[in-house]
C-alpha cells in the first residue's frame, strides 16, 4: 500500500503529495502533531511553534474528517504541498508509511497555509485562527484553497434561539 | 456523517471512540449556538484523558452541561454513557444525525448561556493530568430524551440523551 502514498491525482500534478494515517490509527490530536513533524520538523522554530498554537481548532477540523478528500494546501518558495488524511479502512490498511519526510522544510521560509473544515465551523475556526496565525486560514470543503492574511468570515443565517423566560419558568411555576 | 468500519482491534476501537466523542461534543456545542473556542482550547486534555479511561474502562460518561452562568441554572444537559460489554457485531459506526436533528426540534440555547464538559470515570480510575474533580449542576425537573446508541466501536457502544427543562 505504500505507492498510495506518493501517488499525485492527475489533475493536480503540481503540488508534492502526503496523506497521513489518521483515525482510528492515530487520534486527530496525533494526527496533527504528525502533520506539525512535517511541515516543521525544528519543534523549537516559529513555525513549529506556530502550528501548535492551532493544535485545538487543526483537531476540529481533522475530526470532521475535513481533510479526507479536500487537502491541507500550503505554499511556500513556489511550491504547494497537500496533506490530506486517511481516515476507517483507509487509515488502517495503510500503517506506518505516511511521515516520508520532504527534502526540505516547507515553513523554513515565508509560508502560507490553508486547511479545510465543514462549512458550518469556518466562521468559529477562523474567529480564533485569527489571534493564532497570521498564515493560516480555514476554508470549507469543496472549495478551492485560497490564502491570504485577512480572514473573512461569511455571516451564518441567525436561527432562532428559545426565549429565557420558557425556558426557567418551571421553577416559579413549581414554587407553593 | 456517517461512518461505518469493520476491522477492529481495541487500540482501533478506542481510537474511533474518543474521535466520534470529541467530533458529537463539538457538534453539540455549535450546533446549540454556543462558541466551540473553548473546547478547541481543551481539545487535547480531553481527548487524551477519554482516551485513557476509555482504555482502562473507567469512563462512565462524558456529558455537555449548558447553565445560565448568571442565574447559575442548568439549562440542558447532553449525556454520552458508555456501555461496555455492548456485545457489538465489529464494526465501528457513528451516526451524528439524531442529534443535528434533535437540536434543530430544540432550537438553540438562550443567550448568554454557556457550557462546560464533564467527565465521569469510575473511582478507581487513574489520576490524569489536567483533570480535576467538580460537582455537576442539579439534573432538577429535567427529563430525559433518549437518542440510544449513535456510536459504537469493537464491544464498546454510547448511548445519548438530552435532558431539558419541561
Amino acid at each position: 500500500m505504500s505507492e498510495v502514498q506518493f501517488h499525485q491525482k492527475a489533475t493536480r500534478t503540481d503540488a508534492i503529495v502526503r496523506r497521513v494515517v489518521s483515525t482510528p490509527v492515530r487520534s486527530a490530536s496525533d494526527t496533527w502533531t504528525a502533520i506539525c513533524a512535517l511541515l516543521a520538523p525544528d519543534p523549537t522554530s516559529p513555525a513549529r511553534r506556530e502550528l501548535n498554537r492551532m493544535s485545538g481548532l487543526a483537531c476540529a477540523a481533522i475530526s470532521s474528517e475535513a481533510l479526507q478528500q479536500d487537502p491541507l494546501e500550503l505554499q511556500s518558495q513556489g511550491l504547494t504541498v497537500r496533506i490530506y488524511c486517511l481516515h476507517g479502512e483507509d487509515a488502517i490498511m495503510t500503517p506506518g508509511y505516511d511521515l516520508h519526510e520532504f527534502a526540505w522544510c516547507p515553513t523554513e521560509a515565508e509560508w502560507r497555509m490553508s486547511i479545510p473544515c465543514e462549512a458550518s465551523d469556518l466562521r468559529w475556526l477562523n474567529r480564533e485562527l485569527a489571534s493564532l496565525s497570521e498564515c493560516a486560514i480555514f476554508r470549507p470543503v469543496g472549495e478551492a484553497a485560497r490564502f491570504g492574511g485577512v480572514h473573512t468570515f461569511e455571516e451564518p443565517v441567525p436561527k432562532p434561539r428559545r426565549g429565557l423566560a420558557n425556558v426557567l419558568k418551571i421553577g416559579a411555576f413549581f414554587r407553593p | 456523517m456517517s461512518t461505518r468500519t469493520y476491522i477492529d482491534t481495541k487500540a482501533y476501537s478506542v481510537a474511533f471512540l474518543a474521535d466520534k466523542l470529541m467530533y458529537s461534543v463539538k457538534e453539540i456545542i455549535r450546533g446549540s449556538g454556543l462558541d466551540p473556542v473553548k473546547l478547541s482550547q481543551q481539545w487535547n486534555t480531553l481527548e487524551h484523558g477519554i482516551t485513557r479511561w476509555l482504555h482502562t474502562q473507567d469512563l462512565m460518561r462524558v456529558s455537555v452541561e449548558i447553565f445560565h452562568p448568571k442565574k447559575n441554572r442548568l439549562i440542558g444537559r447532553w449525556d454520552m454513557e458508555i456501555i461496555y460489554g455492548y456485545g457489538g457485531d465489529g464494526t465501528m459506526h457513528a451516526d451524528m444525525n439524531p442529534i443535528r436533528q434533535m437540536i434543530e426540534r430544540e432550537g438553540q440555547v438562550p443567550e448568554h448561556c454557556d457550557y462546560r464538559i464533564m467527565v465521569v470515570a469510575k473511582p478507581t480510575a487513574d489520576e490524569v493530568h489536567g483533570w480535576g474533580d467538580l460537582n455537576e449542576y442539579d439534573i432538577g425537573q429535567s427529563k430525559p430524551r433518549r437518542l440510544g446508541y449513535l456510536l459504537w466501536a469493537g464491544d464498546t457502544a454510547v448511548d445519548y440523551s438530552y435532558w431539558k427543562k419541561s
